[in-house]
């Protein structure tokens, strides 16, 4: 059964849940080399070397390319799924208790990872219309 | 933090601010409602329309509007502008396509708002040591930090910071070209020249009224021209000031809207050397706007100097006033003869006889104080604020509205019974030959025959105390003793604590986060005589203020301090010391015996400019012990001499903040940290694209994933995801 399948270049990491695809060849018939795990699974398409590092939107995910095996005309392209660009619909409106953010964050809570120098500076103030002492001495003599 | 007006009606005169277009001589009185005004020519094109619904491409200039704008009415508000600039008012955005200034001719300003946290101060280095470039650049920082940025660092940071930034060779060059070598000497100097919005710029107009047709870039600037120009304030006619009336945009590039030529000390203010940059097609062009002149030309090479046309700011005293705080700010906003709080001070425009828009202040409190005298206060044209005069923070008890702490929460707070203290002050022992002759003329009956074999204590204290503590008078035979200003030379302590106050120092914030706190920043203070004791984390950003008891009996004293009206700290110390005196049974010699020796104290401490303790004490106790050995049969020494060096050290309090540094130089926590590790958060979070790194240790994922995906997915949280 012929399937098609789109290969696409993503710029964005690993860990980027909303990822940005650039479609570079999409094939119509390719096939899937049996048995087929969805989570990493083989993608069969007659070719050479496709210029892509992912597969868009087969089984409901998207896949990062893991290898290519060219044999006898044949590409052989081996994935594994991008689980956080494949459910970003599940990830982006779910409610967590955050630990760190970089948006929702308070700066007022101590955060050990980042470190300062070990050379404190101390700056003084002072208001200076205030002298308390006057200069001169004053004297009290007590009488019983 | 939202600033909301509100409306006095029974104080304000602007309830209704007019704005007019018409030629005011502001040589004679003028009506106050004219308070906020500027002169120009009308459209009766103005058009408001909803931020949301306005796209203003700035290239054109123009702008499309996504639903039709309308026509202004009244209760709208907008600043003086021109076609393309723009403020943002009560959430509408006001915007005229023509080139003409707009004005409105009433509105409403309890309808009017501004927001703080909105608000961008921009702080240059207005130097041109070359004539043609600035050698500073633009500091940038929210208000709301500037706020929080002590004087000190006003002052000195901000000169270093805009010099450096500008590039080393420059500012090094800069540094040479003026021959000095610490930033705190320099003469020209940062300040800040307006207060920007953060999508729009706001400009806010100065005290000078002039014809709009003057205005042409030609042949007006005379200064000659302008009516009232020599009526700016006093201190200031001195220095060469020039002031050009009108509005402008701000701009990053000195030679957009600058000055085509070096205006010299030879020059300074003519026509011919300001004009308008037309920019290039699709710039924004400039206008001239405000320009002072403010180095000293006396000590500069002026043939090289220019004028900062974009720049103003205050001299004052020799030297130009860097840095405005937050209270002159708000009041520059009043000057536009707005009216609003901050702080629980209410902000109020008035214009002044001289034509000077200027803004001022009253406490709320105040206001709402039936016994105030300034209750029903109208008129702020006789205010010594003035919008060309630096500004000086009032003291502290018209800032905070504290309570004070009353004597009678004190346990010392009466008097001593039976036991009389006399305080003895330079002043009477300069009117009398010296302090035994002083106190030989003490009205018998009150002190007693014998004082010499009555005399229990005597001590030199270094604080002045407060006159209250004394009764009114000392009797010498009938008469008074006081001296030719009428100030009583000795009293009779009727209340043993002398309350001083030890003054207001604001602790100033750094980094605006957890580092500011300990453990990471740690506060100390120091209070004369009480030693350096440590103030607790939440004191930071706070104004503390202090008050020291003296006790007039022992000499002790109690500092409190403050933060925000609550009792931080409270340390005790020892503000005078033992001075050993001769004590005769039979009498009769010992008035000459104490007399030598109080005169060869006061003579060699007591009139000193500083304490000197250690001579006056040293020849207190040299003569003591000389009468004592003269009339070793008649005499006895009392007491020693006390330890004086509580009182020999700063005679003012500080504040000491040792702060961490920050690894990267910067105050601000990068943004690559943020986005890649995040910072702590700590709460629950929705979450949405373009949320940046989010950090998660315990995800609840829901959805058609497989339990391996899903494991990977709660993993990817753990590590951090970017959304």
């Amino acid at each position: 059964m012929s399937l098609t399948v789109t290969f696409a270049n993503t710029s964005n990491e690993y860990y980027d849940v909303n990822k940005k695809y650039t479609t570079v060849k999409t094939c119509t018939n390719a096939s899937i080399v049996y048995p087929c795990d969805i989570l990493n699974p083989t993608f069969k398409i007659k070719g050479g070397k496709i210029d892509a590092n992912a597969v868009k939107d087969v089984f409901g995910r998207n896949y990062w390319i893991v290898s290519q095996t060219l044999n006898e005309g044949i590409n052989y392209v081996s994935c594994t799924v991008d689980v956080f660009s494949s459910f970003k619909n599940d990830l982006n409106g779910s409610t967590q208790f955050v630990n760190r953010s970089e948006k929702h964050g308070n700066p007022y809570i101590n955060d050990n990872s980042y470190s300062c120098t070990s050379e404190p500076v101390s700056m003084m103030y002072d208001d200076p219309r205030t002298v308390i002492v006057s200069g001169d001495l004053h004297y009290v003599i007590g009488v019983i | 933090m939202q600033i909301n007006t509100t409306v006095y009606p029974e104080i304000g005169h602007n309830t209704y601010c007019k704005w007019s277009n018409q030629t005011i001589d502001y040589s004679a009185n003028e009506p106050l409602e004219h308070s906020i005004f500027y002169s120009g020519s009308i459209s009766e094109n103005v058009q408001f329309c909803d931020e949301t619904n306005y796209t203003y491409n700035a290239q054109a200039p123009n702008c499309s509007f996504s639903v039709a704008p309308r026509e202004i009415v009244k209760g709208d508000i907008f600043f003086i502008k021109d076609g393309y600039r723009h403020f943002n008012f009560n959430g509408s955005w006001v915007y005229n396509n023509t080139y003409n200034y707009n004005i409105i001719t009433e509105f409403d300003v309890s309808q009017f708002y501004f927001d703080l946290d909105k608000l961008t101060v921009h702080v240059y280095d207005t130097s041109q040591p070359d004539g043609g470039h600035a050698i500073g650049s633009v500091i940038s920082m929210p208000f709301t930090e500037y706020r929080n940025k002590s004087a000190e660092y006003k002052r000195t940071h901000l000169i270093r910071d805009c010099l450096h930034n500008w590039g080393t060779s420059q500012g090094d060059s800069f540094l040479k070209y003026k021959n000095v070598e610490n930033y705190a000497d320099v003469n020209v100097v940062p300040m800040i020249r307006y207060v920007f919005s953060d999508k729009t710029t706001l400009y806010l107009p100065f005290g000078m009224l002039t014809n709009y047709a003057n205005l042409a870039w030609q042949g007006p600037y005379n200064l000659d021209n302008f009516t009232g120009f020599g009526k700016f304030s006093p201190q200031l006619t001195d220095i060469y000031l020039a002031q050009y009336p009108g509005i402008g945009k701000w701009s990053n590039d000195w030679s957009v809207g600058g000055a085509a030529q070096a205006v010299t000390m030879a020059n300074c203010g003519k026509v011919d050397n300001l004009v308008i940059h037309a920019g290039a097609s699709g710039q924004q062009v400039s206008q001239i706007i405000d320009g002072y002149q403010m180095p000293d030309l006396t000590s500069i090479d002026t043939d090289r100097y220019a004028v900062p046309v974009f720049l103003w700011g205050n001299r004052w005293d020799k030297r130009i006033e860097a840095f405005y705080t937050d209270e002159y700010i708000m009041r520059y906003f009043a000057s536009s003869g707005l009216r609003f709080k901050v702080d629980n001070i209410m902000y109020i425009g008035y214009m002044n006889a001289n034509g000077q828009c200027n803004g001022d202040y009253i406490l709320e409190s105040e206001l709402a104080d039936s016994d105030s005298a300034n209750k029903n206060i109208t008129d702020f044209t006789g205010s010594a604020y003035d919008a060309n005069v630096p500004y000086v923070p009032p003291s502290p008890s018209e800032r905070i509205d504290d309570k004070e702490l009353d004597m009678s929460t004190l346990m010392l707070s009466g008097n001593a019974g039976m036991v009389h203290y006399y305080e003895i002050n330079k002043t009477g022992t300069a009117t009398a030959n010296n302090i035994s002759d002083a106190i030989s003329r003490f009205d018998i009956s009150t002190i007693g025959k014998d004082l010499m074999r009555n005399l229990i204590s005597f001590k030199a204290f270094a604080v002045l105390p407060t006159s209250d503590v004394f009764n009114n008078i000392i009797h010498i035979a009938g008469r008074d003793l006081k001296d030719d200003n009428d100030n009583y030379l000795m009293g009779d302590v009727i209340r043993g604590l002398s309350k001083l106050s030890l003054g207001t120092i604001e602790i100033p914030t750094l980094y605006n986060d957890y580092r500011d706190y300990e453990p990471y920043t740690r506060i100390e203070m120091f209070v004369p005589f009480c030693g350096w004791f440590h103030l607790p984390s939440w004191c930071m950003g706070k104004i503390i203020t202090g008050e020291m008891f003296v006790d007039l009996y022992n000499g002790t004293c109690k500092a409190i301090i403050k933060a925000s009206n609550t009792v931080v700290a409270e340390t005790g110390g020892n503000v005078a010391y033992d001075i050993p005196f001769v004590a005769e049974s039979t009498g009769a010699k010992a008035g000459a015996v104490i007399s030598s020796a109080l005169t060869t104290a006061v003579s060699a401490a007591g009139f000193a400019s500083t304490p000197n303790i250690a001579t006056g004490a040293a020849a207190l106790s040299s003569a003591a012990n000389l009468a004592s050995a003269v009339n070793s049969n008649e005499t006895t020494l009392k007491g020693v001499l006390g330890d004086g060096s509580n009182v020999n050290g700063l005679n003012r309090c500080f504040i000491k903040v040792t702060r961490p540094q920050s690894p990267n130089g910067s105050t601000n926590i990068p943004d690559s940290y943020k986005h890649e590790i995040g910072i702590p958060t700590m709460k629950e979070v929705q979450i949405s694209a373009g949320d940046g790194f989010i950090q998660v240790m315990d995800a609840k994922v829901t959805g058609t994933m497989t339990a391996r995906e899903k494991q990977m997915i709660v993993d990817g949280f753990r590590h951090g995801l970017n959304f």
